[in-house]
This record gives structure tokens, C-alpha cells and sequence, in this order.
């Protein structure tokens, strides 16, 4: 039996295509910090319950799961993408709800169970917001309340806002990386954003190696002050399926790789399950080519597989983001 | 969107020809009363029941209910999935509720 010791790090894993998972270890007091944020920003007024639809395993779950709810002792229910709302929340006049992208669909067809409570807040983490969020929200009228979350397992939080829209504002301990020289000059892009680093005191380490001293996201960002960013999207062609990491790049040359002889180009699309998703296009016609690709991609692992093959018409440039 | 009630061989076909494009995999007749996680494990999860909701709401005209109807045995397979439709069509023919 593995005893987990009360100061030991916990570890949580990327996840995805963007290659193979990595363990991140968040130490105790890292992990409290982060709750104590989220707890301000949530839960000011007070709440009498959280239920979660992420799974603790990830970074995300087990703040909003297990640390938010021991810090404020209020119960926590786990919650079910396909089952009813249990009854136990239903009564919960102020609930949280750390929801996933599909979460805001579910809970849009329980409008009249979320209205008999006073007050409701919308968590949504590091994902394309979908648009059924802020359908749900004006539906909840001024009782609802969505924040939303930017950040990673590598991070931990890095940012928030409110409303489903704007310029995302920093975490109260996080700050933007100073910049070198030689890094302004690589990480700038035409448009006048760069890639977002930041230091905090919660970033994550790799196990045996010391906590970094700034991460760089993958994100691009400019920054109109020192709190604040507009995101422009992301630097390379990753997108987050249901918060599942893939990178269509990769993906893409996997199935060029299987199927040699036919132009493909992988497109991001929203989703309003997922939150964002992606197609497959073949630049062919011959139905031999289309059944060996179909059985190609029947052959990926469920977190990359697409919503569709579509031969024709042939691929566009590569996009960069679809919000 | 179309509501007209049908007979069970013609619905399941519609529906297994739907569900087949919905999960980008050929459905087979003889499989209707095999759990459609068995056949397309990858992409029938719980991702993909809510995907099947939508579709039989908006290609056969019926409201799925998350209360009323229990998603775990009502989306098991196609099988279930159109015994689901074709009550929730009667139903709405006896109220009158079919245009």
C-alpha cells in the first residue's frame, strides 16, 4: 500500500499528442496557495458546495475537487457528463461548478434545478470557452457569475477573467518574465504579440530538478500593462479537446506517415462539447486512399481522434487558433 | 427535422446510418443490440453519448430528458437508442404533439 505522505508532492501528467506524458510534482504549500487564489476569486460570499466535473487527476480537478473544498469545508460532489444533477445539489443555494467544456450543455438542460439557487459561479479552465457557456450564463441571469481560468500543469494558474471575454488579468503572485535581449527578438512576432513567460511561486518542477524560475506558455499575448494580456492565440498548432492537449502538426504527419501519397491538412473548429476540435481533409477522391485513411485514424488513440474525414476540398494553409 | 413516426426496421436504419457518420464508423445491423462503447470504444464515451443526444434531438424531433430518461441503458446501443425514439414518438402522437 503506497501511503501518501501529508508534505510529499503531489505529480500530475500532460496529457495528449504533443509527445509522451510528462510528470509535474506541485508541493503542498504550492498547491494550497493556488487554492487559497481560486478561493478568493470563486468563492467570496460564500459557497455551500462544489461540484466538480473535472477529474482530480489533472491539476485542475484537484483544486477545484479536493483543495478548494477541504479549505472552505463544504462538500464536493464528483459529477457525471451523462447523469442528472443529484438531488444533494439541487438544494445547495450557492454552489461552485468547476465545469469542462461539455459541462455547460449538461447544465443547460437543467435550467430549472440551477434557478432555485441564489447564486451560482462558473468555473471554466484553460480551454476554448464554448459558446453554450455564455448562453447558459445569460439564461442564469444575474444570479450566475463565470470566471473563467488560464493556465497549465506546467503553471498552475497564471490568469483570470470574468464574463467570457477581454483582457485576461494576472494572478495576484505571478508576474511576467523579464525579457532578454535575444528573447525579445525571438519570441516577437509580426503582429506585435510574443510568447507569454511568467514567474510565480507555484510553477511546477520535473521531478529532481529545481523549481524553474519562468515559464514560457506556448501563448501569445500582448500586454497593454503589467497585469494584464490580450490573448492572440497560440504559437504552434496545438488544440485542447476537451483540455486534452493535440498537436495537429504531429498528428498530421502521423497520418501523412500512414498514408503516404495524399495531401492532408488537419483544421481546428469549436466544438460545443469539447470546446474546440478538429477535422481531417484529404486532398483525394481514390475510395482505396479514403478507407486506408479512414482506418488510419480509426487507429488513434480516443483523445486524438477527429470528429471528421472529409476528402476534398484540397487542404488550405495550415490555422493557427480558432478563437 | 422530421417527427413522423416510424416502423422499427426503416428507424434503425436512419439511425444507424446517422449514428455511423456521427462516430466516423460503419455500423452493421447484426450489431444493433451490441453496446455502441464495445463497437467504437474510441469515440463512444461519455463525449460521445452527449454527441448521440443531440443527434437523435435533432434529426428525429425528440427531447431527451437526462432525469426522465436514463442515458447509461437508453443510449446503450442502436437497438435501445431507437426503442427510445419510437416511444418518445408514439408518446408525442398520442398528445398530439406531431405536427
Amino acid at each position: 500500500m503506497t501511503v501518501h505522505r501529508p508534505d510529499a508532492p503531489v505529480a500530475f501528467a500532460t496529457s495528449g499528442s504533443t509527445g509522451p506524458p510528462q510528470q509535474w510534482l506541485r508541493d503542498p504549500a504550492q498547491i494550497d496557495a493556488e487554492a487559497r487564489l481560486l478561493t478568493a476569486l470563486c468563492a467570496d460570499g460564500g459557497i455551500d458546495g462544489v461540484l466538480s466535473y473535472a477529474p482530480p487527476r489533472h491539476l485542475y480537478g484537484h483544486l477545484m475537487g479536493l483543495a478548494v473544498p477541504r479549505l472552505l469545508d463544504v462538500p464536493c460532489l464528483q459529477a457525471g457528463l451523462t447523469a442528472p444533477l443529484a438531488r444533494t445539489v439541487t438544494r445547495w443555494r450557492r454552489p461552485l461548478v468547476a465545469a469542462v467544456p461539455a459541462a455547460f450543455a449538461v447544465l443547460a438542460r437543467c435550467l430549472p434545478e440551477l434557478a432555485r439557487a441564489e447564486r451560482i459561479v462558473l468555473v471554466h479552465s484553460s480551454a476554448v470557452l464554448p459558446a453554450g457557456a455564455r448562453e447558459l450564463v445569460a439564461a442564469l441571469g444575474e444570479r450566475a457569475r463565470l470566471v473563467e481560468l488560464f493556465g497549465s500543469t506546467e503553471t498552475g494558474l497564471i490568469a483570470t477573467r470574468s464574463g467570457g471575454a477581454g483582457e485576461w488579468t494576472l494572478a495576484e503572485d505571478t508576474r511576467f518574465a523579464p525579457e532578454q535581449e535575444q528573447e525579445q527578438a525571438r519570441d516577437r512576432r509580426p503582429d506585435g504579440s510574443r510568447l507569454l513567460r511568467v514567474t510565480s511561486p507555484r510553477l511546477a518542477r520535473r521531478p529532481g530538478e529545481e523549481v524553474p524560475a519562468a515559464t514560457a506558455t506556448g501563448d501569445l499575448v500582448t500586454a497593454p500593462d503589467e497585469r494584464t494580456f490580450h490573448w492572440h492565440g497560440r504559437a504552434n498548432r496545438l488544440v485542447k479537446v476537451n483540455g486534452v492537449r493535440v498537436d495537429l502538426d504531429h498528428l498530421t504527419a502521423r497520418l501523412a506517415a500512414a498514408v503516404p501519397g495524399v495531401a492532408l491538412a488537419c483544421r481546428a473548429e469549436p466544438d460545443p462539447l469539447r470546446g474546440e476540435w478538429f477535422s481531417v481533409h484529404a486532398a483525394t477522391d481514390d475510395p482505396g486512399l479514403l478507407a486506408r485513411l479512414a482506418a488510419a485514424v480509426r487507429a488513434l488513440p480516443a483523445a486524438e481522434q477527429p470528429r471528421a474525414l472529409h476528402p476534398l476540398p484540397a487542404p488550405a494553409p495550415p490555422t493557427r487558433e480558432v478563437r | 427535422m422530421n417527427a413522423t413516426p416510424a416502423t422499427a426496421a426503416p428507424l434503425r436504419d436512419r439511425l444507424r446510418e446517422a449514428l455511423a457518420t456521427l462516430l466516423g464508423h460503419p455500423l452493421a445491423a447484426a450489431d444493433d443490440e451490441v453496446s455502441l462503447a464495445e463497437i467504437v470504444p474510441e469515440r463512444y464515451d461519455s463525449l460521445g453519448v452527449l454527441d448521440a443526444v443531440g443527434l437523435v434531438e435533432k434529426e428525429f424531433g425528440v427531447p431527451v430528458d437526462l432525469v426522465v430518461d436514463d442515458l447509461r441503458s437508453t443510449f446503450f446501443s442502436v437497438a435501445t437508442i431507437a426503442a427510445l425514439i419510437e416511444r418518445k414518438q408514439r408518446d408525442a402522437a398520442v398528445l398530439g404533439l406531431l405536427p
